[in-house]
C-alpha cells in the first residue's frame, strides 16, 4: 500500500480555512486517515524545498482521503456531525456545508457511501 | 480480543498477506455490511448470516459482526492484520506501529508512566489492553479538542450555516 500523501499546514494557517472544512480535515486525520505533520521542527525550512512538497486543492487531498478509506472518511463525517450541537446540524445539510466550501467531488462520493 | 492492523513485520509468516483480489471482495462487502448492520436495532445480541451454498443460518454475536466489519474494511484498505488476544504483551516497536507514533515516543510514555509495562530481561513488554486503554484515552482527549473547535465554530459562526 503506498504511504498516504502528507499534508502541511501551519498551525496558525488553521483560521483561514473554513471551519467546516478544518473541522472534516481534522477528524479525517483523528482517525489516521492521513497523517499531519505536527512538529515543523522535524522539517527545518532548507530541507523542505527537497522533499516533494506540493499545493493540492483540499476536493482532490480528501476526495483521495475517501478512495483510500471510505469507512474512516464516513466515520469522520459523522463525528462531525455529532460535534455540532448548538444547534445540530443534519448530515446533510453538513453536506452542503462542505460543498460551499468548494469539496464538490468529495461530497459527491460520501453521498455514494452513505 | 481485539484486532489491530499493523505493518507486518516479524508475523509476516504466520500470517496472509491481503492480496488484490480480497481488496476488491472486500471493498464491496465492508460497505455492505456496513449500511446492513446500521439498520440493526440496539438490543439485538446477535445476527444470523446465511450461507449461500447450503442456506444454513449461522447465528453470530453482535461483537463478531464488528469485528468483522473491522476486518472487511482494513482488507478494503489493502491492510494486512493480525488478530491477538488483548493480554498479549508485545515489545516497544510493536507498540510504536500500533499508535503510529516512533519507537523512542513510546519509551519516553512508557518513562513517564503513561503506560504501564513490565520488564522480561532488558526489554520492556506492554500489555495489548494497556495499549488499548491509553489509546482510547487519547482518542477521547482529541475528541473533546475537536468537540471544543466545532463548538466555537458554531458560537463565532465560522462558517457553519443551517440553511
Amino acid at each position: 500500500m503506498s504511504r498516504p500523501p502528507l499534508i502541511i499546514a501551519l498551525p496558525d494557517a488553521n483560521v483561514l480555512y473554513p471551519a467546516p472544512l478544518r473541522d472534516y480535515l481534522l477528524q479525517l486525520a483523528s482517525l489516521g486517515v492521513y497523517e499531519p505533520i505536527a512538529n515543523l521542527k522535524d522539517f527545518p525550512l532548507n530541507e523542505l524545498s527537497f522533499h516533494a512538497v506540493r499545493a493540492e486543492h483540499p476536493d482532490a487531498f480528501i476526495s483521495e482521503c475517501i478512495v483510500r478509506d471510505s469507512s474512516k472518511a464516513i466515520k469522520a463525517l459523522e463525528n462531525q456531525v455529532k460535534s455540532l450541537k448548538n444547534p445540530p446540524i443534519p448530515v446533510e445539510k453538513v453536506l452542503k456545508n462542505l460543498e460551499a466550501n468548494g469539496l464538490i467531488a468529495s461530497v459527491a462520493k460520501l453521498r455514494s457511501k452513505i | 480480543m481485539y484486532l489491530y492492523s499493523l505493518e507486518i513485520n516479524k508475523m509476516e509468516g504466520l500470517l496472509e498477506k491481503t492480496t488484490r483480489e480480497d481488496q476488491r471482495i472486500a471493498k464491496t462487502s465492508a460497505d455492505s455490511l456496513r449500511k446492513a448492520s446500521r439498520k440493526l436495532s440496539q438490543s439485538e445480541k446477535s445476527v444470523g448470516i446465511t450461507l449461500e451454498h447450503s442456506h444454513e443460518t449461522v447465528r453470530l454475536p453482535r461483537k463478531a459482526i464488528s469485528l468483522l466489519s473491522t476486518i472487511l474494511s482494513s482488507m478494503a484498505a489493502g491492510k494486512s492484520m493480525a488478530l491477538i488476544l488483548s493480554d498479549t504483551a508485545i515489545g516497544t516497536q510493536e507498540a510504536a506501529d500500533f499508535l503510529d507514533v516512533s519507537r523512542p515516543y513510546v519509551v519516553r510514555l512508557l518513562e513517564n508512566g503513561e503506560i504501564p509495562f513490565s520488564k522480561v530481561g532488558t526489554h520492556r513488554r506492554i500489555k495489548v489492553s494497556d495499549l488499548l486503554a491509553y489509546q482510547k484515552k487519547m482518542k477521547s482527549t482529541r475528541r473533546k479538542q475537536l468537540n471544543f473547535l466545532a463548538r466555537q465554530a458554531q458560537e463565532l459562526n465560522l462558517g457553519y450555516s443551517n440553511e
